[in-house]
């Protein structure tokens, strides 16, 4: 004998319920996209809308400043690009460009440096696996010879989220591009790139002889065109705030608040794309690369004012 | 003999009730951003100029590092009437009196009072054109961006305006001006401006742009 007997429903009855059940779930449903949206439209960091990624801005020493007003004399930034990505992790700092930045002068010059230079016996990129930004950029300062104030350590998601989030940017690119390892297939001229082109860009090292090197200079070349682009971006206050938030989207800042992003974008704005040199350090064949040629004379160069005289 | 159990109609009702409330609840947020961007009638505290131009309050957009900023009517009062002293005492000042306002300085920080009286002074005030009595003026609403930190504090609060001006001798100017903002000890004061101006008479027309923020002077 059955203690509980389930009541028979008519098929009326299950079909109201079958649509009360549906039109809950879509109801449910609805009021969590809609939730979402207007969190996101209202300016909260909603994940899977806002894209959170790795992206980290490090101070790492201060620097000669007004208080009020950022850095005022020259600069060092170091850019990462690490390799850390699902299935691979790693996070070796495969593209590295330390930045001088000349506040007063309006210049700046980027030293493109290969990942595989030698540095305290290994390759220099395996200082960022090993102790992150701050290691980094301790190794490539001391290459150099100059203390690195911030590191910039973006990962392939990263990277590909920043400059989406900037709707992509125009750029030249110098060469036919065939690589089916880094998926680069570009032909020369300028061209749209989006996050997705400019990584697969700047990754490409098998279409030349001279490998990495050549592939570090192109990111130089990415690098300058991202930073033309944030200008014309930047172009008012309203601009450069919506930046900043973009920033803060994506990014884990340290030692670091709007107010110091606000001036350092403006030091940056007021550096034309033109006065910025861009070249890569020169380096032997090999393995583990020495430095070659007069770069002990272009680091001297470089490191007391930010800005190349003589090289 | 028990009476057949009727279904209950608690969960529908609750179901209704809570989804009512979110709905409201999102609708209303989405009103307060709208409210949020919308004009408004706040007007500058004093005006001194004769050609009676005053700066009025346009467009409102608010940016975020963190949980969403506003800008309060406190602020825009206080932001419009520094854009206001620096009208009247740069722009209008020089073209009615043939003299500063030296009062147009205290809207600036020290960081860039120095480059706006010193280098760019002939491009941030109008004191090389002089008296050009009687002036006529008109000035676009006065649009502000804010930017709030990672709290939602408000700590950056940027006013842009157009001004065009006439006067004797056939004297047109054109004046495109960025004020930004920052809180220095409970005071909203000029951390970085960008000024653009164009200036013709019959003879010729000349144009320049002055921008200062970077604590740096050349």
């Amino acid at each position: 004998m059955k203690l509980f007997r389930r009541k028979q429903r008519t098929p009326k009855q299950r079909l109201k319920q079958a649509l009360l059940a549906s039109g809950a779930l879509v109801v449910v449903f609805t009021l969590t996209v809609v939730s979402l949206g207007a969190a996101w439209l209202a300016g909260y960091k909603v994940p899977l809308a806002s894209g959170a990624t790795y992206i980290k801005v490090q101070k790492l020493a201060s620097t000669e400043a007004d208080a009020a007003a950022g850095p005022t004399t020259p600069f060092f930034i170091l850019l990462v690009g690490n390799d850390d990505r699902p299935g691979v992790g790693g996070a070796r700092g495969d593209a590295l460009h330390l930045v001088g930045v000349n506040p007063k002068l309006h210049k700046a010059t980027m030293l493109d440096i290969p990942r595989d230079t030698c540095w305290a016996g290994d390759k220099i990129n395996a200082a960022n696996a090993n102790g992150g930004a701050p290691a980094q950029a301790a190794a490539v300062g001391g290459l150099i010879g100059v203390p690195v104030s911030y590191a910039v350590d973006v990962n392939f998601d990263g990277f590909t989220s920043l400059v989406d989030g900037v709707g992509g940017f125009s750029m030249n690119i110098p060469f036919e591009m065939h690589d089916p390892y880094s998926g680069a297939y570009f032909q020369p001229g300028v061209q749209h790139m989006t996050g997705d082109e400019a990584l697969r860009f700047s990754r490409d090292r098998h279409d030349f002889p001279q490998s990495d090197i050549v592939r570090t200079e192109n990111q130089g070349l990415l690098i300058i065109a991202g930073i033309a682009q944030m200008q014309k971006d930047a172009q008012s206050a309203g601009g450069q705030f919506k930046l900043i938030k973009l920033l803060y989207q994506h990014a884990e800042l340290d030692n670091l608040g709007v107010t110091d992003v606000f001036r350092l974008g403006r030091i940056m704005y007021d550096i034309p794309v033109n006065a910025i040199r861009n070249l890569t350090i020169p380096v032997t064949n090999g393995n583990c690369l020495g430095l070659s040629g007069d770069a002990p004379g272009l680091f001297a160069d470089f490191a007391d004012d930010a800005v190349l005289q003589s090289h | 003999m028990p009476s057949p159990r009727t279904p209950s109609k608690k969960p529908r009702t609750a179901l209704i009730v809570g989804g009512s409330i979110v709905a409201i609840a999102i609708l209303a947020l989405v009103i307060a951003k709208l409210v949020m961007s919308d004009d408004d009638d706040t007007k500058p505290a004093k005006v001194e100029n004769s050609a009676g131009l005053t700066l009025e309050l346009g467009d409102v957009e608010v940016q975020s590092a963190g949980p969403p900023a506003t800008i309060s009517t406190a602020v825009k009062q206080s932001v419009l009437d520094a854009s206001q002293a620096y009208v009247d005492g740069a722009v209008m000042s020089p073209l009615e009196d043939g003299k500063l306002d030296a009062d147009y300085e205290k809207v600036f920080d020290a960081a860039v009072r120095k480059s706006a009286t010193g280098r760019d002074q002939a491009t941030v005030t109008e004191v090389r054109t002089g008296s050009v009595k009687p002036v006529k003026a008109t000035a676009t609403k006065v649009r502000l961006d804010g930017m709030g930190d990672q709290t939602g504090k408000l700590v950056l609060v940027a006013a842009t305006f157009g001004v065009d001006l006439s006067g004797k001798g056939g004297v047109k100017i054109k004046r495109l001006t960025e004020l930004t903002f920052a809180n220095e000890q409970g005071k909203w004061v000029v951390t970085a401006y960008r000024v653009g101006v164009q200036r013709s008479t019959s003879a010729r027309t000349t144009s320049a742009v002055a921008h200062a923020g970077t604590g740096v002077v050349s």
